[in-house]
C-alpha cells in the first residue's frame, strides 16, 4: 500500500508563499550549464553518440571513444595535466577513497601503515581514513588554526618514516579556505610520500597547475563546475609516477585503475564544463567575488556577524558567517526561502555543532548558528539582495525572541 | 552539513508568530529559566501569578523552531494551571500537539526546568 503524504508534516517546501528559494548553494552542488546540457544530450539516444566507448570492433564505439579522450583532454587542460593522467569515476568521494585506499594499500606492501591528512577534511577523505584505521593503518589528523589552514611545519612534525600518503584538501567546503598545497607537495615529494589533494571545490575556481604542482593524486567532481553528478575524475601523476591499488575490479577500463563501462554523456558532461570553467575562470571569479562583496556588506548591517575562516587565503565562492544571539537550526528554518547550509546539525540531543568550526576553535554557540552562503556562476545581484532582505528581517527577530540579560 | 527541516503546523505556526513574546526581562513577573544557549536551547518563562494560579504567561527563548514553538505553545497552555514546585508538562500531549521527535523532547525538560525556577523563586519571594 502506498504511504498516505497527506498527513506528513510540513516539509521544507520547495516554493515558499509562491516564491522559489534564492539558490545559494553552489558550494554543494551547481545547476548544469545549458552547454554542458546539450552536450550530454547527443550521448543518450538511438540517433546520438550512445555506444560503448569500449567497442571499438566498430566506428560507433570508436566515435564515442573519441568522444571520451576529447572529454579527457578538456579536464586535464583545466588543471594543466596530461590526458593520460586523467581517470574516470563515479565523483570526487570515489576518487578520494581510489586515491588513498589505493595509495596507502600499495605503502602497506612496503611497511608503510602512515596516513596525514586534517580533521577538516571532507568526509569522503575523513570516513576513507577511518576505514583504514580499521584495516591497521595509523592516521594523524592534524588541527588547523583559527584561519583554517594546515601550515608546513605541521605536516613536517606529523610525518614519519613509515607515512605513506599524505591528503590536505585545496579548499575547505564549509568555509572555503586555500590550503598552501604548493609548499606541501615540495617536502612529500622529497620525502617519496605520496601527495593526495581532493579539488572538488577548487577546481575551475582557482587557477591549478599541476606541472607546476608537486602532487601526485587530485580528485575532482563535475557536480561542482556545472557539470553532471555522478561524474569525476582522479589525476594521477605520470612523473615521478604515483602508483596506486584499484578499488573497482572487472574489465580493466582506465589502465586497470577503475573499472567500469565509461559513462559516455557524463563524462562528454564534464569535459565541456571543464572546458567552460578553464575559459571562464577568471570571469566567473570576478562575478563571484563582486557579489560576495555586496552579500558581506549587506549582512555585516545586523550586527553581531563573525566571518569563519581566513579571508584573505580563501576561494571567492564561499562566506561562511556566525551570527551572534541566534541558533543555527531555527536561522536556518528562518532563511527557507534562502536554499543555504548550516554548520549545524540540530538532530541530535546534543545540537553537535560544525565539526570542522569547531576544529577552528569558534565557541559553540557562533559554531551552532553558522551559515554558509555560496554563489555561483548564475548568482545574480537581486538574489543577493533577497537573501540580505531575508537575513535583516529574521535575525534581529529571532535574537528579540532570546534576549538574554547578562 | 545536513539538517533535517521537519516541523509541523503548530510548530511553523508559533514560530512565525509567536504568541506572548516577552521582549525582555520581566520586573514584574515571577522569572525562571531552563536550559543554556551555550547548549543549544534556553527558556524563560514569566509568569503574573494569582497565589499558585497562573493568569498570565510570557516567554523568551532560544533555540530550535521545536524550542520556540514550545514555549510560545506553552505561554497560551499554562494560563489557569496550578504552577507546582516540581511541575510536570504532559509530554504525551506536547508530542502529540507539536510533533516533537523523541531526540527534541529535551525541550520539554528545558521547560519544565525553567517552570520548577518559577516555582522556587515564588517560594523564596513568599519566604
Amino acid at each position: 500500500m502506498a504511504t498516505n503524504l497527506s498527513n506528513h508534516p510540513e516539509r521544507f517546501r520547495t516554493a515558499v508563499a509562491g516564491r522559489q528559494p534564492v539558490y545559494l548553494d553552489y558550494a554543494a552542488t551547481t545547476p548544469v550549464d545549458e552547454r554542458v546540457a546539450q552536450k550530454m544530450m547527443h550521448c543518450l539516444t538511438l540517433h546520438g553518440v550512445f555506444a560503448n566507448p569500449a567497442s571499438t570492433s566498430h566506428q560507433m564505439g570508436r566515435d564515442a571513444k573519441g568522444l571520451v579522450e576529447l572529454a579527457r583532454v578538456q579536464v586535464a587542460n583545466l588543471v594543466n595535466a596530461r590526458p593520460s593522467e586523467i581517470i574516470w569515476t563515479s565523483g570526487a568521494t570515489e576518487s578520494d577513497n581510489l586515491a588513498i585506499k589505493g595509495a596507502a594499500h600499495l605503502g602497506a606492501h612496503r611497511n608503510r601503515r602512515h596516513i596525514v591528512t586534517c580533521k577538516t577534511e571532507h568526509k569522503a577523505v575523513l570516513d576513507t581514513c577511518k576505514q583504514l584505521e580499521l584495516e591497521g593503518f595509523d592516521v594523524t589528523y592534524l588541527v588547523p588554526g583559527q584561519s583554517g589552514a594546515i601550515s608546513l611545519s605541521q605536516v613536517q612534525s606529523a610525518v614519519r618514516d613509515d607515512t605513506s600518503v599524505v591528503s590536505i584538501m585545496h579548499v575547505n567546503n564549509e568555509i572555503g579556505v586555500v590550503q598552501d598545497i604548493a609548499a606541501i607537495g615540495e617536502f612529500c615529494r622529497s620525502r617519496g610520500i605520496t601527495f593526495h589533494v581532493d579539488a572538488a571545490q577548487s577546481a575551475g575556481k582557482l587557477p591549478i597547475d599541476l606541472q607546476a604542482l608537486s602532487v601526485c593524486l587530485m580528485s575532482f567532481s563535475a557536480h561542482k563546475v556545472y557539470g553532471p553528478k555522478g561524474i569525476g575524475a582522479l589525476y594521477v601523476c605520470s612523473s615521478p609516477r604515483t602508483l596506486i591499488e584499484p578499488i573497482i575490479h572487472g574489465g580493466g577500463h582506465e589502465k586497470g585503475m577503475r573499472s567500469g563501462t565509461l559513462a559516455t554523456h557524463q563524462i562528454v558532461g564534464m569535459g565541456e564544463a571543464f572546458d567552460i570553467a578553464r575559459q571562464q575562470l577568471q570571469s566567473d571569479h570576478d562575478h563571484i567575488e563582486r557579489l560576495r562583496e555586496r552579500l558581506l556588506t549587506g549582512l555585516r548591517e545586523v550586527g553581531g556577524v563573525h566571518c569563519n575562516g581566513c579571508q584573505t587565503r580563501r576561494v571567492a565562492g564561499i562566506l561562511n558567517v556566525s551570527f551572534e544571539g541566534v541558533e543555527g537550526e531555527s536561522l536556518l528554518f528562518a532563511l527557507r526561502e534562502l536554499a543555504v547550509s548550516s554548520g549545524s546539525a540540530c538532530t541530535s540531543a546534543s545540537a553537535e555543532a560544525s565539526y570542522v568550526l569547531r576544529a577552528l576553535g569558534r565557541p559553540d554557540q557562533l559554531a551552532q548558528s553558522s551559515i554558509r552562503f555560496s554563489l555561483g556562476r548564475f548568482s545574480t545581484e537581486p538574489d543577493v539582495d533577497y537573501a540580505i532582505q531575508v537575513v535583516k528581517r529574521e535575525v534581529p527577530r529571532l535574537r528579540a525572541l532570546g534576549q538574554q540579560t547578562l | 552539513m545536513s539538517t533535517v527541516l521537519e516541523y509541523n503546523k503548530v510548530v511553523v505556526d508559533h514560530f512565525n508568530q509567536p504568541r506572548n513574546a516577552a521582549g525582555g526581562p520581566g520586573a514584574d513577573y515571577v522569572c525562571g529559566e531552563g536550559g543554556s544557549a551555550d547548549n543549544g536551547a534556553w527558556m524563560e518563562f514569566q509568569l503574573k501569578l494569582d497565589k499558585r494560579r497562573i493568569q498570565q504567561a510570557r516567554f523568551r527563548a532560544y533555540g530550535c523552531p521545536h524550542t520556540i514553538a514550545l514555549a510560545s505553545w506553552l505561554t497560551d497552555r499554562l494560563v489557569g494551571e496550578q504552577l507546582l514546585e516540581d511541575h510536570v508538562l504532559d509530554k504525551k500531549e506536547v508530542a502529540d500537539v507539536l510533533g516533537l521527535p523523541a531526540e527534541k523532547m529535551r525541550s520539554v525538560l528545558i521547560a519544565e526546568d525553567a517552570l520548577r525556577d518559577c516555582a522556587d523563586k515564588l517560594s523564596g519571594a513568599q519566604a
